[in-house]
């Protein structure tokens, strides 16, 4: 469970406040996929943010009980210097996940060859985003957080995130931000609109997305 | 799964998996880079004791200029290099804040790990070498030497602690940091003996933790050295300070440091 108790979360740009989570509370249960819909500049990826633990609300508490992933394809972990090996390796150690077995699948999943050996700085974006989601789908989380990036590379390639993506979906959650209501339909059991600083949960998708569409018009 | 893991297992094997990633990647991915990190403050120290011997013939205190100036420049070397890296450890490794797994003070413990372990790699090395070269460098009281050197890289800890969250908020930080810590080496005794200076100034400078680590070494090689103006107690003490404040600081200002890794 994913649990935010009064949560107030705002930046500061310009001398100007902004606020993105007014004081709210929501409980995120497990077995439930969320999908979370707002317009551009509400707040969508620091909710995700939060939820993952690698940004901390200005007041209120955020729990969780449950294993919660790293956004999608992120590949801010990856060190320049390091090999594409090294990197898995290191991150596999970092989850307490068997470093062979983690290599092993990311090599077979991200097809970059020989360039698994090579310093990541050497990587296309491409190969990097490759390697970054072959990375997030190799260690098992309870919880996948999506941040817009569903899947990575040419149409053969996002085929083969979708369908292994398909086989985590099974047994773990999903908490999605996107503007794709079609996939929010496809992945999410419940909806969530951010707007002014306030989540409005629905137990339905179609009528956050209804919301959704009223305040984007 | 990890969530019902300890989390002090999970801080562990993190703080681990750094320390490895640390050594790896620091001065390039091989064997040589790694011994780098002991390597560049050894070489370091060496050349000053050289530098030191060389323009200076005459021995300040006991027979032999090279312990009495390897005692004074080896707390300086032994502060200085951990306090430096640790101080540059969240800003080298700031993205990987956005893996919700890691802390910053994984961060700033893993790098800790690696440059403590290098400072007694470089006592050990240090001394290996003076014996090589015929210098007896054993000290009289070694129970008086490791508590030395242990305060010391205690007091390294604790600068780069704080330095490192100053300077992942204000990049100005480590040019300040810079100057405190040659003000530090100039005035900690490496070159003269404390006790000969006039009173006065002999009282400001005993404000500086560092020439209490030199006065505290060198007890433990010359007999009646320091007495007077050795102050285990505020070495230790201030170095707690500073660690204090350094964790209060990455408790208060975390967020901030996380917000600037998203």
């Amino acid at each position: 469970m994913i649990k935010f108790e009064n949560v107030l979360k705002f930046y500061r740009i310009h001398r100007h406040r902004k606020v993105v989570l007014n004081y709210v509370s929501i409980s995120l249960q497990p077995g439930s996929s969320y999908g979370i819909l707002g317009v551009n500049g509400a707040g969508k990826s620091t909710f995700i943010r939060l939820i993952a633990g690698s940004e901390l609300p200005n007041s209120g508490r955020v729990q969780r009980t449950t294993r919660v992933s790293w956004p999608l394809g992120f590949g801010g972990g990856l060190h320049p210097n390091l090999t594409g090996r090294e990197n898995v390796r290191f991150l596999a150690r970092v989850y307490g996940e068997d470093p062979r077995q983690v290599t092993e699948f990311v090599e077979d999943f991200a097809e970059i060859g020989p360039y698994m050996d090579a310093p990541v700085k050497t990587y296309s974006s491409g190969m990097v985003a490759r390697v970054a989601f072959g990375l997030s789908m190799a260690i098992d989380f309870e919880c996948y957080l999506i941040d817009e990036v569903m899947a990575v590379g040419d149409a053969r390639f996002t085929e083969r995130c979708r369908v292994e993506f398909n086989k985590r979906k099974v047994h773990s959650d999903i908490i999605m931000v996107t503007h794709d209501t079609s996939a929010i339909r496809e992945y999410c059991d419940h909806g969530i609109v951010l707007a002014n600083g306030n989540l409005h949960y629905f137990h339905e998708v179609d009528d956050a997305i209804e919301l959704y569409k009223r305040i984007n018009m | 799964m990890l969530a019902r893991d300890n989390p002090i297992m999970i801080q562990a094997r993190v703080i681990s998996a750094l320390v490895l990633r640390d050594m790896h990647s620091r001065f390039g991915r091989t064997f040589f880079g790694t011994l780098i990190i002991v390597a560049w403050p050894l070489s370091h120290l060496l050349f000053l004791m050289c530098l030191y011997i060389v323009a200076r013939r005459v021995v300040l205190v006991g027979t032999d200029s090279a312990v009495f100036f390897g005692t004074g420049l080896l707390p300086y070397i032994l502060c200085f290099y951990p306090a430096r890296w640790i101080m540059f450890s969240v800003v080298q490794n700031r993205s990987l804040l956005g893996l919700p797994i890691v802390k910053v003070s994984d961060i700033i413990l893993a790098r800790s790990i690696v440059e403590i372990t290098a400072a007694f790699w470089v006592t050990c090395i240090f001394i290996l070498i003076l014996f090589l070269f015929g210098v007896n460098a054993f000290p009289r009281r070694p129970n008086d030497a490791m508590m030395a050197i242990l305060a010391t890289v205690y007091l390294a800890f604790a600068i780069g602690w704080t330095a490192a969250v100053l300077y992942a908020l204000v990049r100005a930080w480590m040019g300040i940091q810079i100057l405190i810590l040659i003000v530090m080496y100039f005035t900690s005794g490496v070159f003269f003996i404390p006790m000969n200076l006039p009173a006065q100034l002999r009282n400001i400078l005993w404000f500086n933790p560092l020439l209490h680590s030199v006065e505290w070494l060198r007890s433990a090689y010359y007999d009646g050295y320091g007495y007077g103006l050795l102050s285990k107690s505020y070495l230790f003490w201030s170095a707690t300070v500073i660690l204090f404040i350094g964790l209060a600081a990455e408790r208060l200002l975390r967020g901030r440091l996380m917000i600037q890794s998203a």
